[in-house]
């Protein structure tokens, strides 16, 4: 969408880009609290981050390559304590840290109109920072560690109707994936929604996780005005021990996510975000 | 009673019920981010949580009719004094099912056990596979045996020495 740097892909000047959500779901802190995240936030985060909302827990899906994608794909866990995930916002509302037992996120959203995207470099450095300091105060408070399990990368888009397309039924001037409909046999869609899934492997073809992408039609709260919002969420294992190996495929993740969002838009709404030549 | 969480896999409990999903593709939901607040999202896959395989056609519907009978059965059922199908237990039941049928699982056979517990089984080609949920414990027993070697493991959820879903295929594959 919008990446300058080593990997030769396509910069947009105006990316549709709402938010970015960098998490990891970890195990072994089998120590950490609700309390103990409270205490971690106000040790380290509550100066920048004053914002405290609970929020019931996420369960990321573990992306699976050792069934066949219709065998079995669930999961099962006992738990006898309750858990929350605890939101720590800025006072402007631009990010958010999300923690609960198993689970650590940091999010990046566009709050005006005018502000722009600062960048993957500064999404990776505030992950790698929040996750530092909670690594470090689970250590040092004999909670256990944070061994990472599971990397996800998501960019969320707000593709509002205006530039490039008017109706909801206009997915495909937005998505190459969404195919026109020919003749006159049959009305034009009211709206559409579209789910898509693909492997990211490594560099042996060795699959590492996956890359979903959906568009849903949806309605800005604030005016009415139609959009539709399109996740690209990359999902796989670490590729090495700790933070590092989560930055590994995070880093993999976010090229991938970037690479699959130009080759499925369409050249008509890379016009409207500023295509870099 | 112990609460079932879907620690992993496309279930639609809790904040799942939310996850933006269309047929197999999970990006992250409205939960998770702040921007979900600014916009309201058309479509009946999101707010029903029907994105996973809770149809009519599944199995779900006829295991948990099945589960209501268990549940049905006074004490003394087997002549031998069993116990009454344990309530708290019999409504994990249900949430392993719905999970399971969520995740693509072939239809298990439900077994009541003379200790008012359930037992979740299945069986294919000399392979035996069954989830014990006893009363009054905070832990399932998975159990596993080839019939042909004799070889067998058994303990807690969670502690099995490969996945679960990979155990299971291998089960039901041989079928």
């Amino acid at each position: 969408m919008n990446a300058r740097g080593p990997e030769g892909i396509v910069n947009f000047r105006n990316p549709p880009i709402t938010e970015v959500v960098v998490g990891v779901a970890f195990k072994d802190a089998a120590g950490l609290s609700t309390a103990h995240i409270g205490e971690c936030w106000r040790a380290k985060w509550e100066s920048r981050f004053p914002r405290v909302e609970e929020h019931p827990p996420y369960s990321p899906p573990v992306e699976r390559f050792d069934v066949p994608p219709h065998g079995p794909t669930f999961a099962l866990e006992l738990s006898v304590r309750p858990t929350t995930r605890l939101w720590f916002v800025t006072d402007d509302g631009h990010e958010l840290i999300q923690v609960q037992r198993d689970w650590f996120a940091c999010n990046w959203r566009k709050v005006s109109t005018g502000s722009e995207y600062d960048r993957w470099p500064a999404r990776r450095a505030a992950f790698e920072t929040f996750y530092t300091d909670l690594e470090r105060f689970v250590e040092d408070r004999g909670l256990g560690k944070v061994t990472p399990v599971q990397c996800e990368v998501t960019y969320v888009n707000h593709i509002v109707a205006g530039d490039g397309w008017q109706n909801l039924g206009e997915l495909p001037a937005i998505l190459r994936l969404a195919g026109a409909i020919g003749g006159e046999s049959v009305s034009a869609p009211e709206q559409m929604q579209l789910g898509a899934s693909f492997v990211i492997s490594d560099e042996t073809d060795t699959p590492r996780g996956r890359l979903h992408v959906t568009a849903q039609p949806a309605a800005l709260r604030d005016g009415g005005a139609p959009l539709y919002v399109m996740n690209l969420t990359a999902r796989g294992g670490p590729e090495g021990e700790g933070l590092r190996g989560a930055l590994a495929f995070l880093d993999r993740g976010r090229a991938q996510i970037v690479r699959t969002f130009t080759a499925i838009t369409t050249e008509s709404m890379h016009e409207v975000w500023g295509r870099d030549a | 009673m112990p609460k079932l969480l879907p620690a992993s896999g496309h279930s639609n409990l809790q904040s799942e019920r939310e996850r933006f999903a269309t047929g197999h593709a999970w990006t992250i939901g409205r939960d998770e981010t702040l921007s979900g607040r600014q916009i309201i999202v058309f479509g009946p896959m999101l707010d029903t949580g029907a994105t996973v395989a809770w149809t009519p056609e599944s199995w779900l519907q006829g295991a948990l009719q099945d589960l209501q009978a268990l549940a049905a059965l006074r004490p003394g059922w087997d002549s031998y004094g069993a116990s009454a199908i344990d309530a708290d237990t019999a409504t994990l039941a249900s949430e392993v099912l719905r999970v399971l049928a969520d995740g693509n699982a072939p239809r298990p056979a439900l077994v009541p056990t003379s200790d008012g517990g359930i037992q979740i089984e299945w069986f294919g080609a000399g392979l035996e596979f069954q989830l014990e949920l006893e009363p009054r414990t905070e832990h399932i027993t998975l159990f596993f045996r080839d019939l042909d070697t004799g070889a067998f493991w058994e303990g807690p959820l969670g502690e099995e020495p490969e996945p679960f879903p990979k155990l299971l295929w291998r089960v039901t594959s041989h079928g």
